[in-house]
């Protein structure tokens, strides 16, 4: 089986999941969308009361808000299992997944989805369109950045939980780490100070997740396009490349 | 079961709560690493903002700043994990064992939450407001206005506790009590006034907002950070007493429901 083929049959296993409790599915996509909206609330009120912030207005952070629920959303329906990391580290269940013949990371990655992102996933539309202002023929373009924000988003995470390779009982700190993410690709960055700025270009990207695929719906530049696709390139590299590292650590504490 | 029982009772939880999480260091350090990034994030924005903009309603931007440093560390200090936790005790049967200890369930919960508050915001307080005034660049509402937003925040703490409490119980009724928690969450966030002060609100959001609890349990500490009268501050106190009160009564009712539900055999 290829690993594509693998990939789909775990996906296929995640969906018929999904669909034999359709109802509790529905509920809690449902209850993320209201969730998402009720939070959205306080930047209406926001710009209501102050207008503008460095010329960015609630139709920008509205754009925002879409990529990140996007992002954030197919990330965690896909690929929620990573998030299970320092779990099977701590109780061993890891070693089930090393002793197969393929990487074990496909399926620590898709042995879990999370079926309320669902409802950050069908968010997105509403913050495009609704509040956004952005208009239905610009869908191919918003999905295929959007698509390359969530391959950053993803690549950070599996950064992020990685870390529970080297830190011993750090689960929920892996947690923390990936909220300080998601909070830092939450605010309207443009904005930011250059030291902060350099850090949601590097160790914490938030600014491939949000900031460039909102200036590239302001003014669409080819060049930033292909700067965001470099990056989610260097972060899946960069993601695969520190989970090894991980691996290897725990293998050999495991042997030693 | 006598009041100096229920009391002992709430002390020593209290204490095992506050000596559990003071053993967390590094769940500890991740908060103030995430509380750094909130307002070194979110500080920015309101630097940007026009004071023009903000001066209508008696704020500056150093006010914003200090006002969200205080929300968030009310908000850092909560220990939220104890719903999920609590969620799971009822779902893998722990419930059973916690039961049969001679006193009610809910004021153990009460006193472990409030021990794990005030543990954090021991440790927290200190460097979370420094570096507050760090990004704020001024504006500090001075000592006396800071212990007061500080003992309000100990106020938050029941209430919190208990929302949280209730919220886990529920489980016992919906099955997943999660959904109910994200909305009570972001409700926190939008009707608490945790990212910026009520008063940028309009009118009615804002009077809707303080007929909750919700800003009995953020914006009320917060609002020792604003500029304004003495007045004010003993109205949002006397709005905190009033929900601690109410919400420790139907805290009470939920954990004898609670039992009830578990000995009837009647949960979800």
């Amino acid at each position: 089986m290829t690993l594509p083929a693998y990939v789909l049959a775990l996906l296929a296993a995640n969906l018929r999941e999904h669909y034999s409790n359709a109802g509790r599915a529905l509920i809690f996509a449902g209850f993320m969308f209201a969730q998402n909206l009720i939070f959205f609330l306080a930047w209406v009120f926001f710009f209501g009361s102050v207008g503008e912030v460095q010329g960015w207005r609630l139709q920008d952070v509205s754009m925002l808000y879409g990529f990140l629920a996007f992002a954030f959303g197919v990330a965690l329906f896909l690929c929620d299992g990573i998030r299970t990391l320092p779990l099977c580290i701590q109780d061993g269940s890891l070693d089930a997944l090393i002793v197969r013949p393929r990487h074990p990371l496909p399926a620590l990655m898709f042995s879990r989805s999370s079926v309320s992102s669902l409802g950050d996933v069908l968010s997105a539309p509403l913050y495009w369109f609704v509040f956004g202002g952005l208009t239905v023929d610009r869908l191919p373009v918003l999905l295929g950045v959007a698509l390359l924000a969530a391959a950053v988003l993803q690549a950070a995470t599996v950064l992020t939980y990685s870390v529970a390779f080297w830190l011993s009982g750090g689960g929920r700190f892996s947690d923390q780490l990936f909220e300080i993410l998601i909070i830092a690709a939450a605010v309207p960055q443009h904005g930011q100070p250059l030291g902060i700025k350099l850090v949601l270009f590097t160790a914490i990207p938030a600014g491939f997740v949000t900031l460039i695929p909102v200036s590239l719906m302001r003014n669409f530049d080819a060049w930033l396009l292909a700067g965001l696709a470099a990056a989610a390139l260097a972060y899946a590299a960069a993601a695969v490349l520190v989970f090894n590292a991980g691996l290897k650590r725990y293998i050999s504490q495991a042997a030693s | 079961m006598r009041p100096g029982h229920g009391i002992a009772v709430l002390a020593e939880s209290a204490r095992l709560g506050l000596k559990h999480t003071l053993g967390e260091r590094l769940l500890l350090l991740g908060s103030f690493l995430l509380y750094g990034a909130v307002m070194l994030t979110y500080s920015a924005v309101f630097r940007a903002v026009g004071t023009s903009s903000i001066a209508g309603f008696g704020l500056s931007q150093a006010n914003l700043i200090w006002y969200m440093g205080v929300t968030e560390l009310v908000l850092f200090c909560t220990p939220t994990f104890q719903f999920r936790e609590f969620q799971h005790e009822i779902h893998s049967g722990d419930i059973d064992l916690l039961l049969v200890r001679p006193c009610p369930l809910w004021i153990v919960k009460l006193g472990d939450g409030t021990g794990r508050f005030w543990a954090r915001l021991l440790v927290l307080s200190v460097p979370c407001l420094t570096l507050t005034g760090i990004v704020a660049g001024g504006g500090f509402p001075g000592i006396g206005r800071m212990a007061g937003a500080l003992l309000c925040a100990g106020l938050a703490s029941p209430l919190l506790t208990a929302s949280l409490f209730m919220l886990g119980a529920s489980c016992l009724w919906v099955r997943h009590a999660d959904p109910i928690y994200w909305i009570w969450h972001k409700c926190l966030f939008l009707l608490g006034g945790l990212l910026w002060p009520l008063a940028l609100y309009p009118a009615a959001v804002r009077h809707f907002a303080w007929a909750t609890p919700f800003p009995a349990m953020i914006a009320a500490p917060a609002q020792w950070g604003l500029p304004g009268g003495e007045w004010w501050l003993a109205a949002a106190l006397l709005h905190q007493l009033f929900w601690v009160a109410a919400i420790l009564l139907v805290m009470a009712k939920a954990g004898n429901a609670m039992l009830r539900t578990i000995q009837g055999g009647d949960a979800a």
